[in-house]
């Protein structure tokens, strides 16, 4: 399993990141994007890094035109000698109309859209052939030599889709190179949503699952003390809490048999009793969003329960110790 | 005069190329949108300069939310320490909606509005103010403190508007803070139209010559001996019969009374005789549109022609040697 980590939208602290990231071990840094350009810090991550895989996780992709991400995405993989992954999710409605000012359609079927609109403008960079996308949310059929980028040797970088429901998980197996699970899932939702839509997508597109990388980054409790274990403990309690409380999530509380949870947590969430919520949270529902352990035991119980079908993770393990921290992120790679 | 030099796309060739036009004692530089990202480079740049401005000349402003550039506007010019200015052009309608797959309409009244919608957005951000935009072309209504950037030390970046026709220029005048001319354009043309539409814009939001940059890049024909400076004719005189054959450019033709030449010139550019369109700018024309003359005569040119106009200009003189070139610049930043 391979193991990525979060890096800020600080620039003038991206560098100490990642050499930080690469003598940790790790295999890749991400970035999200919230109220800071998310490319921005993969520029420099690239310029300051000879190794680590670089990716978005998330852009918002309908906040943009295709054209700009196909760019982008061009440029940040051609400067990173091919390690670039534009990770893309949707958003919500209310923020794609009403604080972007773009459009929001079928969400599933823009995406999809979106992603074929980018592979059409590489595939007329990279191999010549002519633009001619006519879609229903995207037409790209302009392209002239002035506006085709002259360095072609990395290609055009992976693309790799959030997704939550069936639908959007699905097109990701269809037409991305990956996916991201959502870290509110749990093993049961993973195995009877996630995996078959990925596997339907796959088989629409006739490819195999090798072709196809699954990063999963599950909650995790730890600490070196019983201090820091119990913070962490809280800490992920009203992280679940809070992501229960949304109506879109409901299914996810259903594959344990705690749907009913949700129109609670939805009405404290009104009040804005985040600490009581997280009280709500049960050892048993906290054992299934999250791996609960010793350090020592994070890694193995990883792998045990995702190792299946996860193909690299950012988890991130609450320890205050770098070497223990390094322990887990060894263990995971060379499980 | 400020003086600006432009950089490539070539990212890993942008930190040195930035810091020697530092170095030659450029005011500004300049990066374009054509094959690739305009804006990587110039945070490339910033990390290595301390004192030029670093402005895109320009960005294709319709290819973006309004939201988006916000987004990197204030990015770039945090990392910049306050040195970045957003240059902004509209490009043309098949470019906006089949390359980039945007919407396109009145350009001039989008403009206006695409510029004020960053400002509102600014004024959220930076000044705490309610972001409630609700334009013809735009609509920003939703901003959270979690989208908000929290490093406002150095606030909005300046805005550029690149316009050749009055509406646009006009538009400049009122909302940018400053205006990029086109290459394209006469003395006259920028007496007789350019200015007066500015005014206007002023007038209309109460601002002052003062409080605005105009820049203009200037064509300059020079060259070391005889030889060279015949080169230069000859290039300029077939960039001037490209541009002039455009039919939005004809009004600055008509300024020096060449107006029906556009139709011609059109008519031969459809058949691919560029050569023989060069031929037809004569010398008069050519010194309407140009500053000509040994190197040592060029600052002199353009401060007697332009410097009662211009704030910048980024005139190219890149077939002379380096200590001349040095000198242009020396002699037009000291006025």
């Amino acid at each position: 399993m391979k193991v990525d980590t979060g890096i800020s939208h600080q620039l003038e602290k991206i560098s100490a990141q990642v050499q930080a990231a690469e003598s940790m071990g790790y295999d890749g840094v991400r970035t999200a994007e919230m109220n800071h350009d998310p490319f921005f810090p993969l520029l420099l991550a690239a310029e300051h890094s000879d190794k680590l895989e670089l990716a978005t996780s998330i852009a918002v992709a309908f906040a943009r035109s295709p054209m700009n991400l196909a760019n982008i995405g061009h440029d940040l993989n051609a400067y990173s000698k091919g390690r670039f992954t534009l990770g893309l999710g949707s958003q919500i409605k209310p923020h794609i109309t009403k604080r972007f000012s773009m459009q929001w359609g079928a969400p599933a079927a823009q995406m999809r859209e979106l992603v074929l609109a980018m592979r059409a403008i590489w595939a007329n960079w990279y191999e010549g052939a002519q633009l001619e996308f006519v879609g229903k949310y995207y037409r790209h059929t302009l392209m002239t030599p002035a506006f085709t980028p002259e360095n072609k040797e990395y290609g055009a970088p992976g693309v790799i889709l959030a997704a939550v429901g069936p639908r959007m998980t699905e097109v990701a197996g269809e037409v991305a190179d990956g996916m991201i699970i959502h870290p509110f899932s749990t093993k049961p939702y993973i195995e009877a949503v996630t995996l078959p839509a990925i596997e339907r997508g796959l088989a629409k597109a006739g490819r195999a699952r090798d072709d196809f990388e699954i990063s999963y980054s599950n909650m995790v409790v730890t600490g070196r003390n019983e201090e820091e274990f119990a913070a962490a403990k809280t800490a992920i309690r009203e992280r679940i809490a809070f992501y229960g409380s949304t109506p879109a999530y409901k299914g996810v509380l259903e594959s344990i048999g705690v749907g009913d949870l949700q129109g609670e947590l939805n009405a404290m969430s009104k009040q804005g009793r985040w600490k009581e919520m997280g009280t709500l949270i049960t050892d048993e529902i906290l054992n299934e969003f999250a791996v609960v352990g010793e350090p020592a035991e994070i890694a193995p119980e990883m792998l045990r329960r995702y190792g299946a079908f996860t193909d690299r993770t950012s988890a991130s393990f609450p320890v205050s110790d770098d070497s223990e921290r390094q322990a887990i992120i060894a263990a995971l790679r060379a499980g | 005069m400020k003086v600006d030099g432009g950089i490539g796309w070539e990212l890993d060739k942008v930190a040195s190329e930035a810091a020697d036009l530092e170095a030659m004692g450029y005011s500004g530089i300049l990066s374009a949108e054509t094959s690739h990202d305009p804006f990587f480079p110039l945070l490339v740049a910033a990390q290595n300069t301390q004192r030029v401005d670093l402005m895109t000349s320009i960005a294709v402003a319709f290819a973006r939310s309004p939201m988006i550039l916000a987004n990197i506007g204030h990015d770039l010019n945090a990392a910049s320490g306050g040195r970045f200015v957003l240059g902004l052009g509209s490009q043309i309608k098949p470019h906006i909606s089949k390359r980039f797959s945007m919407p396109w309409s009145s350009p001039a009244a989008r403009m206006r509005e695409f510029i004020l919608a960053m400002r509102a957005i600014w004024a959220n951000w930076h000044q705490g103010e309610e972001l409630a935009f609700t334009g013809k072309f735009y609509t920003h209504t939703l901003m959270t403190p979690f989208f908000t950037p929290t490093n406002n030390d150095f606030g909005a970046p300046r805005v550029f508007l690149a316009a050749v026709g009055p509406m646009m220029t006009e538009v400049a005048g009122e909302v940018a803070d400053g205006v990029i001319i086109h290459a394209f354009t006469t003395e006259k043309y920028l007496r007789e139209t350019t200015l007066p539409a500015l005014e206007r814009g002023f007038a209309k939001a109460g601002k002052t010559r003062a409080d605005f940059e105009i820049s203009y890049p200037v064509f300059v024909v020079t060259g070391s001996n005889e030889d060279e400076l015949a080169q230069a004719t000859q290039a300029i005189r077939q960039q001037i019969a490209f541009y002039g054959s455009t039919p939005a450019y004809k009004p600055v033709l008509d300024s020096i009374g060449a107006g029906e030449l556009q139709a011609e010139l059109n008519a031969m550019s459809k058949q691919g005789r560029w050569v023989e369109m060069g031929e037809l700018i004569d010398g008069d024309m050519l010194s309407a549109f140009a500053v000509v003359g040994e190197p040592q005569t060029i600052a002199g040119q353009i401060i007697s022609r332009y410097g009662d106009i211009i704030d910048r200009t980024s005139a190219a003189y890149a077939n002379i040697p380096r200590e001349d070139r040095v000198d242009i610049i020396r002699q037009l930043t000291a006025t």
